[in-house]
């Protein structure tokens, strides 16, 4: 078995390295982020969502005057996009735990995105309906047995 | 739907168009899938593996028997096999869901090695198929019944695409005008380390940058694949 580097004859590896700087604009921007930089803060009416592409980010809100962690993020998750879809305020803060890169994708830019990238669209609804799941069960639990029959016929 | 998958050994094959009557991926395919199953590897088959678009049904019948049984064997192993599904065999999509021994799904994120690796056919890519839907149909069928006449016909339109492919690539200057390079590049600026793609029924690896694009060729008149092993990624020819 032999490693097949350039079969199409093009004599070796190609190499793209200038364009992506460049292009990445119409996309979303590169966001580079330092070991405990705030992203964004609950409260703020900021629009973009952002897509993880390393690093680790906690994602926590103020709960009555008490902070509670939501959850921690890593490479290929997203977060942010309740602001982008709804219009509404931040509902979490977005904390860099170590230092990340991420992807900051506007409104303007969310469809150019998805329309050269339209697999994200698929990951962002699965990863929305994996939320809704978690939310009803959550839901469902609180509600106790009788509840939760109620609840599933909602 | 599951898309997110963590995978040790895994070999991308692409594009075998069992049932087409210019496919002669039946009789390479079959030691193939011993050979994986011989070194442990799982086996995604990223689109096209089978063909409603171009086939001939007594071929399709002939070619799929075999090749089914070498994939169950490798799932009664305890091996994973993947389906992603192609623009060749997306009305086979039900049939194969209900094989129980493939995970379909429209595309695969892989984690390797502590490396993100993007597993898609690459049909969403392709221009024609996108923006004229209807012409790229009838124009597969057109070629699909010339397949039947005479099918060798398939060698000389890989190599009128190739050409075109080149000359292309030559009038522009840089090889990512091409839409899959492209779409490899919104891939990786997503943060995948690797992107494998078929479709195009060409074997290549391109360095994006900090990223890599491979395409796994085809198994039509070929027999390359993409090798995933605790992250690495490499593209090879099956030489049994």
């Amino acid at each position: 078995m032999d490693e097949v580097e350039a079969a199409r004859g093009r004599g070796g590896l190609n190499r793209i390295t200038s364009r992506r700087a460049g292009l990445l604009r119409p996309y979303g921007v590169e966001r580079r982020a330092a070991a405990g930089e705030v992203l964004v803060r609950q409260g703020d009416t900021d629009r973009e969502m952002y897509l993880v592409r390393s690093g680790r980010v906690q994602i926590s809100r103020d709960i009555g005057g008490r902070r509670v962690v939501l959850g921690e993020i890593g490479p290929g998750d997203f977060f942010g996009e309740m602001a982008l879809l709804e219009s509404e305020p931040r509902s979490a803060d977005a904390i860099a735990l170590e230092d990340a890169t991420l992807l900051v994708i506007g409104p303007g830019t969310l469809l150019m995105r998805i329309r050269n990238d339209p697999t994200l669209a698929v990951e962002m609804l699965q990863r929305l309906s994996g939320r809704v799941r978690s939310l009803h069960a959550r839901l469902a639990d609180g509600f106790g047995d009788d509840g939760a029959r109620e609840f599933d016929g909602l | 739907m599951r898309v997110q998958i963590d995978e040790t050994r895994l070999f991308v094959i692409s594009d075998l168009h069992l049932g087409n009557p210019s496919s002669t991926a039946r009789s390479r395919v079959v030691p193939f899938l011993d050979h994986a199953l011989d070194v442990r590897a799982n086996i995604c088959i990223n689109g096209d593996g089978f063909d409603l678009a171009q086939t001939s049904f007594p071929r399709l019948a002939g070619d799929a028997v075999p090749v089914l049984g070498r994939l169950r064997k490798l799932q009664e192993s305890g091996l994973r096999v993947y389906y992603v599904v192609g623009n060749h065999d997306m009305a086979l999509e039900h049939f194969l869901s209900d094989l129980v021994f493939t995970e379909l799904a429209p595309f695969l994120n892989v984690r390797s090695g502590g490396r993100r690796i993007r597993v898609e056919h690459g049909h969403l890519y392709d221009p024609w198929f996108v923006r004229v839907p209807r012409i790229y149909d009838a124009g597969t069928k057109l070629i699909g019944h010339a397949l039947t006449i005479v099918p060798d016909i398939y060698s000389t339109y890989a190599r009128v695409e190739r050409r075109i492919d080149s000359w292309r690539s030559e009038r522009s200057g840089t090889v990512s005008a091409d839409p899959y390079h492209g779409a490899a590049e919104r891939l990786a600026e997503r943060g995948f380390d690797a992107m494998i793609f078929g479709h195009t029924h060409n074997a290549e690896t391109v360095d994006l940058g900090g990223a890599t694009y491979l395409n796994s060729g085809n198994w039509m008149r070929s027999n390359s694949y993409v090798d995933i092993d605790e992250g690495a990624v490499s593209l090879r020819r099956w030489d049994p």
